[in-house]
């Protein structure tokens, strides 16, 4: 969601400027003496207790409709977070109306041009002004596999955020000017896209993992070719197949009192008619992965570094548990223990930071590991992202990379619930994917399926910078290289 | 008319049936109020401590003041540098990252700002000591331990990151060079916070043992620790930890004069990255009064919230902080297939806005609740809380002032803040503007008529 930077601003600039001198009326010291040299022990253990604390409880319950309203109760200052979510995205686009699922879902925060009987009322506010003026923030998002609109804002206006969420998808905004701004607009900034923005670099290294004509290949933004013909009509009937509360969610966060909020989505959205039930693509799987090593390469001239991720589809690894790839994940590229920045930045100083993980998508999944190394080092970077992957196939991690990675993950898990974002980020990637995603299990890849995993002719890589070094690149480490086109 | 006039057209127009209502605060200074307590250790380490049962885990936070600004002169980079090597350990022998991440951290950074350099970890509650001994082991060590080869690594490591940061991203050169223009080639922020290359590349080991044994000591540092722990409990974890740190007295450092600035004209940048032209106004100014920065702050943000992405215009305001200087500055950014003279155009638009235009009521709150609704959201996170209780340390505020502090925007009228901001960006700070216009060749685009057949 768009935020206003006020608190990052307040952060670095400090909220204006008072003098810097520490504060004196505070309390006594505590430490009889300071000492007058220092004396180094060892890290201390653990504490064995610690106080325990008090999760949030998740409400769960079904409308008649067959919404699901799910409300997480958080104590705490007066804010709530309202998603509305339907597991549908740019994957159910029409075919020949790539891009339909985006606009319909941005025009519900616009304006109502017309009445029910088409006639023309007067210039309104739009729904994202309205919120807005109410000092709360509205956004949406569109996703291959999601759909969601939301409000950021205070829990005493809960009831009227929910009556203009259901507002504005039982009576959907179908503005004819707004249409044409935003079919202009993506069809801009598909012909802007470039492979210094994320989301190409996101469409790239999603076309390495999945392959290039799978649907998850594509921007959800759509197609130019598409988006040129695509009418107000189709983007209505796709508005139509999506709004409906069969297999949607609203989700609720923040210092909520449950049964009130029951009541006002009861109130708010009890009426909203569950209609046909919803269309919905099942993409299919990616072909298997290549048998030759391959690159596909970019050019963004000016650039200082290159960056280089590389992508093994998991078509082929059905038994492979989620948390299994994260745990590899996890040894081979997360972190400051792991393999790649061990080898990248501890012993070469090449990069500033890889990451690995794995790309999980509803129908696909893929594993990941990326980083930027100077790109008049580009041959070098890329060797070292190849042999660290053979290494870890011929050397699994050992017993103390492993307790690292298991750390980590659950450090990463315990982190889902840390804040309101976090519990809703969460809650939307279970709705994206159909299921809770499942917790790391901390078991080992089986040495077999591990072999198969990291065997290089498996691998594609993605390079974007200056040409001539990745071409370079490419060669000296035997890639086929393959140009990237996005549109 | 351009674009800037129809949206605010209609702000005005939209003035009056609001006019009268009053301003239309929706918290209380309880929803931003923090319980922490803050006290001074003899070796004077101030530690403030925030326990909440709530949390999952405790955040540790260390900040010191060691910032670029107080770099020696031609040394652009230091601070940064020596923050790489206390970070994840100065030697082999004190892998912090690597030790903090077996225990399960969940967050592990370190920062350099003008004025600070910070370390921040997030462990599972059961790890805060080994959090707090961290910390004290950290700067009990100092510089003693560090190895030539990870300080020729961790430089190679910056030049990296000064990549990332500084060239590689849109706006990037042009940012550096009103950097320059802004500071002038002597200043430590010449280069940004992680140097100038020059700089980088002649810095010795020597130059960064002494500045960490100048700076990085437990008298010029604040500690932060909030999460889940009995607050019982923590004083027996300081002293055998932090509480142990020797008392060294920190050599005062020189006070940096307001740095020379001569604004004149326009200058135009090339920018590489970019299709889309930018104008940015910088004004600065030596040592403003309170009221003034804090209206100046509230100004940035009225000027953010003008423009939501609508017209495909952006408009970024903010004010920078770096010693005696204190810098506002507006950026307008356009669509690439408008001039660099429509951005500017523009944005002189939103500064009479703000400072000639009667600003509606309606906007001016929902402006401001919705800086109390992002310090609210700001608060529910451990690491963002630590953050905010060390923006009240830095002004001087104990933590029980949190919310005071954080709830100035409130005091001031919209005519206040159309009244300085007047006074300051119009009529007495000069400015100077900055012309970013793009040099890639643009392809062929589609026309309006053409995407909407």
């Amino acid at each position: 969601m768009k935020v206003l930077p006020i608190a990052g601003l307040c952060l670095t600039a400090g909220c204006a400027g008072a003098p810097e001198a520490p504060s004196t009326s505070v309390a006594e010291p505590v430490v009889t003496a300071a000492p007058t040299h220092w004396e180094p022990v060892p890290a201390p253990a653990p504490l064995r207790t610690v106080p325990p604390r008090r999760l949030e409880a998740r409400h769960e319950r079904q409308l008649p409709n067959g919404l699901r309203v799910v409300v997480i109760a958080r104590p705490g200052a007066p804010v709530v977070s309202i998603r509305l979510a339907f597991p549908s995205g740019a994957l159910d686009d029409p075919s020949g109306d790539l891009g339909a699922t985006q606009i319909a879902v941005g025009l519900l925060g616009e304006v109502y041009e017309r009445d029910r009987s088409g006639k023309r009322l007067p210039a309104e506010d739009s729904l994202r002004r309205k919120i807005f003026e109410k000092g709360a923030s509205y956004g949406w998002s569109v996703s291959h596999d999601l759909s969601h609109v939301g409000i950021d804002g205070y829990v005493e206006d809960l009831s009227d955020y929910l009556e203009q969420l259901a507002r504005a998808v039982r009576l959907p905004r179908r503005s004819e000017q707004m249409f044409a701004a935003y079919r202009s607009s993506y069809i801009h900034e598909l012909e802007e896209l470039e492979p210094k923005d994320g989301p190409t670099w996101s469409a790239l290294v999603e076309r390495a993992a999945f392959g290039t004509r799978h649907p998850y290949a594509r921007a959800p933004l759509g197609r130019i070719s598409d988006l040129r013909e695509l009418s107000l009509e189709a983007v209505i009937d796709r508005q139509d197949s999506l709004l409906t509360p069969r297999e949607a969610t609203l989700l609720v966060v923040g210092a909520v009192d449950v049964a009130k909020t029951h009541r006002a989505a009861q109130r708010w959205l009890g009426a909203w008619r569950a209609g046909a039930p919803p269309r919905r693509r099942r993409a299919p799987t990616p072909a298997r992965p290549p048998r030759q090593p391959e690159a596909l390469f970019v050019s963004v001239p000016h650039a200082k570094l290159a960056k280089i991720c590389a992508a093994r589809r998991l078509g082929d690894l059905r038994r492979l548990e989620d948390g299994q790839v994260e745990l590899l994940a996890e040894v081979l590229a997360g972190g400051f223990g792991s393999r790649l920045f061990a080898r990248l930045r501890d012993t070469h100083g090449v990069s500033y930071a890889p990451t690995g993980r794995l790309l999980r998508r509803r129908y696909a999944r893929a594993m990941l590991i990326c980083t930027q190394v100077p790109a008049d080092r580009a041959t070098e970077g890329l060797r070292y992202m190849r042999e660290t992957l053979v290494d870890l196939r011929e050397r699994p991690p050992e017993p103390l990379e492993l307790e690292r990675a298991r750390a980590q993950l659950s450090a990463r898990a315990a982190g889902r619930a840390a804040s309101i974002p976090a519990l809703v980020g969460h809650a939307l990637e279970e709705i994206a994917l159909g299921r809770p995603p499942r917790l790391p299990s901390g078991e080992l890849v089986p040495i077999a399926l591990q072999a198969q995993l990291l065997e290089a002719r498996r691998w594609r890589f993605v390079l974007a910078g200056p040409i001539a070094p990745l071409k370079r690149a490419a060669r000296a480490n035997g890639l086929k290289p393959r140009r990237f086109a996005l549109r | 008319m351009s674009r800037a006039w129809v949206l605010l057209s209609f702000l005005v127009a939209s003035a009056s049936s609001a006019e009268a209502q009053d301003a239309q605060r929706k918290t209380q200074d309880a929803d931003l109020a923090l319980p922490a307590t803050r006290q001074v250790l003899n070796n004077g380490l101030v530690v403030i401590a925030a326990p909440d049962l709530r949390a999952d885990g405790v955040w540790v936070h260390m900040i010191f003041r060691a910032g670029a600004l107080y770099e020696p002169p031609g040394r652009s980079g230091l601070a940064h540098l020596a923050e790489h090597l206390l970070a994840t350990g100065s030697s082999s022998d004190t892998d912090y990252a690597r030790a903090a991440e077996a225990r399960g951290s969940w967050y592990f950074n370190a920062t350099t700002s003008a004025e600070t350099m910070s370390f921040e970890l997030g462990l599972p509650a059961v790890e805060l000591p080994f959090g707090l001994w961290m910390m004290a082991d950290r700067v009990g060590r100092g510089a003693e331990g560090f190895e030539p080869e990870v300080f020729r690594r961790e430089r190679e490591v910056v030049e990296v990151e000064r990549a990332l940061v500084h060239l590689d991203r849109p706006y990037a050169r042009p940012d550096l060079a009103i950097q320059r223009r802004v500071f002038g080639p002597d200043h430590p922020l010449t280069g940004g916070v992680i140097g100038h290359p020059e700089h980088l590349e002649s810095a010795e080991l020597e130059d960064v043992r002494d500045f960490v044994e100048s700076r990085i000591r437990a008298s010029n540092a604040v500690l932060i620790v909030l999460g889940r722990f009995e607050p019982e409990g923590l004083p027996a974890l300081l002293e055998t930890t932090v509480a142990r740190l020797p008392r060294r007295e920190v050599p005062p450092a020189a006070p940096r004069e307001p740095s020379a600035w001569q604004p004149k004209g326009a200058l135009a940048l090339d920018e590489r990255w970019s299709r889309q032209p930018r104008v940015s106004l910088v004004w600065k100014m030596p040592r403003p009064n309170r009221v003034t920065l804090d209206i100046l702050e509230l100004s940035a943000v009225l000027l953010g919230g003008f423009v939501d992405g609508a017209f495909g215009s952006r408009v970024h305001a903010g004010v920078l902080r770096a010693g005696a200087d204190v810098i506002f500055r507006l950026d307008v950014v356009l669509p690439y297939d408008k001039p660099v003279r429509a951005a500017q155009g523009e944005a002189e638009v939103f500064l009479r806005y703000l400072t000639a235009v009667d600003m509606p009521t309606h906007y001016y709150d929902a402006v401001r609740q919705r800086i109390d609704l992002e310090l609210m959201f700001a608060l529910d996170s451990l690491p963002q809380r630590g953050r905010l209780l060390w923006a009240a340390e830095r002004q001087g505020q104990p933590p029980e002032a949190l919310p005071a502090v954080l709830t100035r925007h409130w005091r001031w009228h919209r005519h206040d803040v159309q009244h300085t901001a007047w006074k300051t960006l119009i009529q007495s700070v000069p400015r100077l503007t900055f012309h970013a216009r793009p040099t890639r060749p643009r392809q062929p685009k589609l026309s309006w008529e053409d995407r909407n057949p």
